[in-house]
């Protein structure tokens, strides 16, 4: 409602009401604070939390980890954490999955390029500003993106460009200019790290019996480090990372990721009241 | 629109040959505060003011409390009436008084009230604040409840959590240590304040 409007019901609420004045007669008016302005309704369900919206996708990376044998436990904390708390999901791991995956089955995602075959570019780029450094890929024209964690690869899929085995014949890494010295550091140990997974990883061979395979391990608790081998075994934990257990499904629950508040929430003011004095009690059960 | 129940017609009688203020439903006496007195009050006490502002506010809104109940039939927790209609009509008798609005708003389970301070730039007030809410609350459930401000706020809108007495209590305590309103309405929800 506008002000206008709100105005409006002022005055005529000025006309109508009238406190009688009962001893001597007559009446006196006044202004009743309340009801001309309290047209709209000031009842507010708030979705509690917008923050959740990432469970979706938490869920998501630990349903892709149970099916590959390997399990992040993730804490409540870290549902509802805020974007920058998404937990740390070590550059390692992913390069142990590209690595061990089959070429054929990673077409849909992306090409796989290994970190040896990337050539570090001194050239400042101007956006986007966060991007940790800009890579060229061999001779393509591609750009790699990199950000902490997370390797980025354009997919040539996208663009219907089937990959050829041209497209991984990349300049030998001797051949290329060294980063300045003192600069790139953690790339270079980076490059480092990959070489060694990539020697301590089977040779590539016919495809192992069936019965041969070993079970899939369950679902257990890891810490980040622990995927990619000794030397990322020295990697410092982050505290109150690492839970136990996973947590039941309804602590994620409160309020769906489109923010839509949930069917159960009493629509009347006794419910809410009653709810509202047992706060957490029925969580507790 | 939900219907306003409250007739500001009827609502006060005001007796000029005895200089009184009577409601007309129970021929009980009614006195307004000026909000510019409540502020000289609050200034004056030295000793736990806070809780001579809530127990002040506690005696206000229990006949606030009586006045919504009756509007509902004196059905407490099993009133059916929407928030929105138990809210204008709540609104209507603090707005007879000069006490402002209140919006409801649910935070998961926790219920939050957003409620402006009758009295600015006066942090001690909000106390008189929560027991006014407290007080509508207790006789309009029949539950021991409890009200909280969700900080020390002096001035505008502030939220004030309603809840029984270990969850308020828990509460204050960590207000007390400066943990944030949202916080504060998260661990409510999980439960954290039954440890």
């Amino acid at each position: 409602m506008d002000t206008e409007k709100k105005i409006q019901l002022l005055h005529e609420m000025l006309e109508k009401v009238h406190v009688r004045r009962r001893s001597v007669g007559g009446s006196i008016p006044v202004i009743p604070a309340a009801p001309s302005l309290m047209a709209e309704p000031v009842f507010t369900a708030y979705p509690q939390e917008v923050r959740t919206s990432i469970i979706p996708d938490m869920r998501t990376v630990k349903e892709d980890l149970a099916a590959s044998g390997e399990g992040v436990i993730i804490s409540q904390e870290e549902m509802i954490a805020t974007e920058e708390d998404i937990p740390f999901i070590p550059e390692e791991f992913e390069k142990k999955e590209a690595a061990e995956e089959p070429f054929q089955e990673r077409q849909s995602e992306a090409s796989i390029v290994s970190m040896e075959d990337i050539i570090f570019s001194d050239q400042p780029k101007e956006e986007p500003e966060e991007l940790a450094a800009d890579v060229e890929v061999g001779e393509s024209t591609d750009e790699v993106q990199i950000i902490p964690a997370v390797l980025e690869i354009k997919d040539r899929e996208a663009r219907d460009e089937r990959p050829s085995e041209e497209d991984f014949e990349f300049p030998e890494v001797e051949s290329l200019p060294p980063p300045p010295p003192g600069e790139r550091r953690e790339y270079d140990e980076l490059l480092l790290a990959a070489q060694r997974e990539e020697e301590r990883a089977p040779a590539a061979g016919p495809e192992p019996e069936p019965e041969a395979q070993p079970e899939p391990e369950p679902l257990k608790t890891v810490s980040p480090g622990s995927l990619a081998g000794p030397e990322a075994d020295a990697m410092p934990i982050p505290e109150g990372k690492i839970l136990e257990g996973l947590p039941p499904i309804k602590e994620a629950r409160p309020f769906s990721a489109t923010g839509a508040v949930p069917a159960k929430v009493p629509r009347t003011i006794g419910g809410l009241l009653q709810r509202a004095f047992s706060v957490g009690e029925e969580e507790k059960k | 629109m939900p219907e306003i129940k409250i007739n500001p017609d009827d609502y006060f009688t005001f007796k000029f040959q005895e200089g009184k203020i009577a409601y007309t439903a129970g021929e009980e006496s009614a006195f307004v505060i000026p909000a510019e007195a409540l502020s000289e009050f609050a200034n004056l006490l030295e000793r736990e003011p806070s809780n001579v502002l809530y127990t002040l506010g506690l005696c206000v809104g229990r006949h606030f409390g009586r006045s919504l109940s009756a509007m509902y039939g004196d059905q407490g927790l099993d009133a059916d009436a929407s928030p929105e209609d138990f809210l204008n009509n709540i609104n209507g008798i603090l707005s007879l008084h000069g006490y402002g609005l209140v919006s409801l708003e649910t935070w998961g389970d926790v219920l939050l009230f957003e409620w402006e301070t009758v009295v600015d730039d006066r942090p001690l007030a909000v106390h008189f604040q929560e027991g006014v809410l407290c007080g509508i609350l207790r006789v309009f459930t029949g539950r021991d409840f409890e009200v909280s401000a969700m900080g020390n706020f002096s001035k505008g809108p502030g939220k004030y959590c309603a809840g029984n007495y270990k969850m308020i209590q828990w509460v204050k305590e960590l207000i007390k240590k400066g943990v944030v309103e949202g916080e504060i309405v998260s661990r409510l929800n999980r439960g954290e304040h039954l440890k």
